[in-house]
């Protein structure tokens, strides 16, 4: 496949007129024509249906859409990265974060990104789901690390990253850190204290009321690093994830036949133009391999030292 | 060796290509032949994707001798950025694209390409690999191949589509591929289907191509005495130029 190829493809695809995608390509028609003949050749079938008015994608069309949009897309990106890369001009990145995510997994991306863009500046923001697809929606954040935002924004392009688990958090001397793994019913008396939209907690809440508790007394705490001196006080239990940091006579421990766990993804806005820094910053987190770095499972009972 | 899958024969063939005393072209051969022997209707549906690439001219487009290389940015297999014009502050650069660890083929070129590292090195020259995989599989292709020169991760191919050697998977040879284990997806982070042609490019430090090779044959790549003739011959170049 040629650059030039899909770049006429996606034209036309958009306009679905040979004449208008020409005009937009600055080609002439003929030269169009050609171009998406050739890459029909090579795909193996027709990509559109020729009719007066009324050219559209065939199914193979729609099929191989998303892939050449995206490659050509890295194309673009990749190079407007090597435009600015070490280069003196000002470039920004807007970040919007989900409460729980780990700086530490991204601090040596951002430092990689600082080497390579002597004049970054980052901006960087954390905030509930709502609050993360607001900034996104009117372009005060270009790109976006959180677990699943939901909602109806077809805009939003998610790729996964790593999957992050959670666990209760505990009181070494609590009744419950000496179970190998806790069941729901020895939930029963337990305060549980959860952060406002994590589904974790949702979904633990969900599952005691299956098996008929349902007046579980819950507390929310909005910073996740409030947790642990309310867990410590044993003021309660909390949802904790278990690769972060703990201090304190803490432990965590886990519900037994409960998978709490949830995948992190990466969040751009499909159609928007990046910066080379907001491209970079996404292809550096798509690329690394999280299993260094965020454990994939953690024996049941994971002592903090 | 009948009663073994597919991907268990390949890995068998693929030793024992790997551990040849031959040169690399003879090498790539007998794994085809190996194939073709172990699994005819697989070598058939590659005969078949290979002629129509050919047929529609891909790879034609490529950068060719003469033209300057395009600048590139791309994290190492350790997350590290490194750009074309870095590397050719330091000395002449080879660039070879590759499909991937999983790619028979490439273990066999990339293993040839680390034995004669040090000659690229005398030569006045260094090597990268690009492939369009994530971190994790470039490192297990470095392990795999011993490699003492860096693999860079071509996200999602675009750097290759720029170079116009990207080429598309059809769903015949997809089905085919994921078959035998090489679901290509998770090793790119994309449902893209899409592979570099594994090209050889040898840049020299003013970033003018002076040796190519470029065949969608990816059972072909570009042989040792080619590759280290054109590191060494400076001189041509500046007339091509």
């Amino acid at each position: 496949m040629e650059l030039h190829q899909i770049r006429y493809f996606l034209a036309l695809s958009k306009a679905l007129n040979f004449t208008r995608a020409a005009e937009e390509c600055n080609v002439s028609q003929p030269a169009l024509s050609r171009a998406i003949s050739q890459l029909e050749g090579e795909l193996g079938g027709e990509l559109f249906r020729r009719e007066r008015n009324l050219t559209h994608l065939t199914d193979l069309g729609q099929a191989v859409l998303p892939s050449l949009k995206s490659c050509y897309d890295s194309s673009l990106g990749a190079k407007s990265i090597a435009k600015e890369f070490q280069k003196e001009g000002h470039s920004v990145l807007n970040l919007a974060l989900s409460r729980s995510i780990e700086m530490e997994n991204l601090s040596p991306i951002l430092a990689e990104l600082a080497a390579a863009f002597p004049n970054l500046q980052v901006k960087m923001f954390r905030g509930t789901p709502p609050e993360i697809i607001d900034k996104l929606r009117n372009g005060e954040a270009e790109v976006a690390v959180a677990g699943a935002l939901t909602g109806d924004w077809e805009r939003l392009e998610a790729k996964k990253l790593y999957q992050q688990k959670f666990g209760l958090l505990l009181n070494r001397n609590h009744r419950l850190s000496k179970l190998d793994g806790i069941r729901l019913l020895d939930l029963i008396e337990e305060r549980l204290l959860g952060r406002p939209f994590c589904t974790l907690t949702e979904l633990l809440l969900s599952k005691l009321k299956e098996v008929g508790i349902d007046n579980m007394t819950k507390h929310e705490v909005n910073v996740i690093d409030d947790l642990p001196g309310l867990v410590q006080a044993n003021f309660g239990v909390g949802v904790w994830p278990v690769a972060r940091r703990l201090s304190g006579d803490l432990l965590i421990n886990h519900v037994n036949g409960l998978d709490m766990s949830r995948w992190v993804n990466v969040y751009t806005v499909f159609g928007r133009q990046h910066s080379g820094a907001a491209r970079t910053f996404t292809n550096l987190l798509r690329v690394t391999d999280w299993s260094m770095i965020e454990p994939t499972s953690k024996p049941s009972q994971e002592l903090a030292q | 060796m009948s009663d073994l899958s597919l991907d268990k024969m390949l890995d068998i063939c693929e030793r024992n290509c790997r551990g040849m005393d031959a040169p690399l072209e003879k090498r790539l051969n007998a794994m085809a032949i190996d194939i073709r022997r172990l699994a005819p209707q697989f070598a058939e549906a590659v005969d078949r994707i290979v002629k129509h690439w050919q047929d529609f001219g891909a790879g034609i487009a490529a950068p060719r001798i003469g033209d300057l290389m395009p600048e590139f940015v791309l994290p190492d297999q350790n997350g590290h950025l490194i750009s074309l014009s870095s590397l050719l502050k330091i000395s002449d650069v080879v660039i070879a694209f590759h499909r991937g660890h999983w790619c028979p083929y490439c273990v066999i070129n990339a293993e040839e390409l680390a034995r004669i590292t040090p000659e690229i090195h005398a030569a006045g020259g260094q090597l990268v690999v690009i492939t369009p995989e994530v971190l994790k599989f470039n490192r297990k292709f470095i392990t795999n191949v011993e490699a003492p020169y860096p693999m860079l991760t071509d996200l999602d191919s675009g750097y290759a589509l720029d170079l116009n050697l990207a080429v598309k998977i059809t769903d015949e040879k997809r089905v085919i591929m994921e078959q035998l284990g090489w679901g290509i997806s998770d090793f790119q982070d994309s449902d893209n289907w899409i592979l570099p042609i594994p090209a050889t490019f040898v840049v020299g430090q003013n970033g003018i191509i002076r040796g190519r090779f470029v065949d969608p044959d990816y059972r072909k790549r570009m042989a040792i005495e080619d590759l280290l003739a054109a590191l060494k011959n400076r001189e041509n170049v500046k007339s091509a130029v």
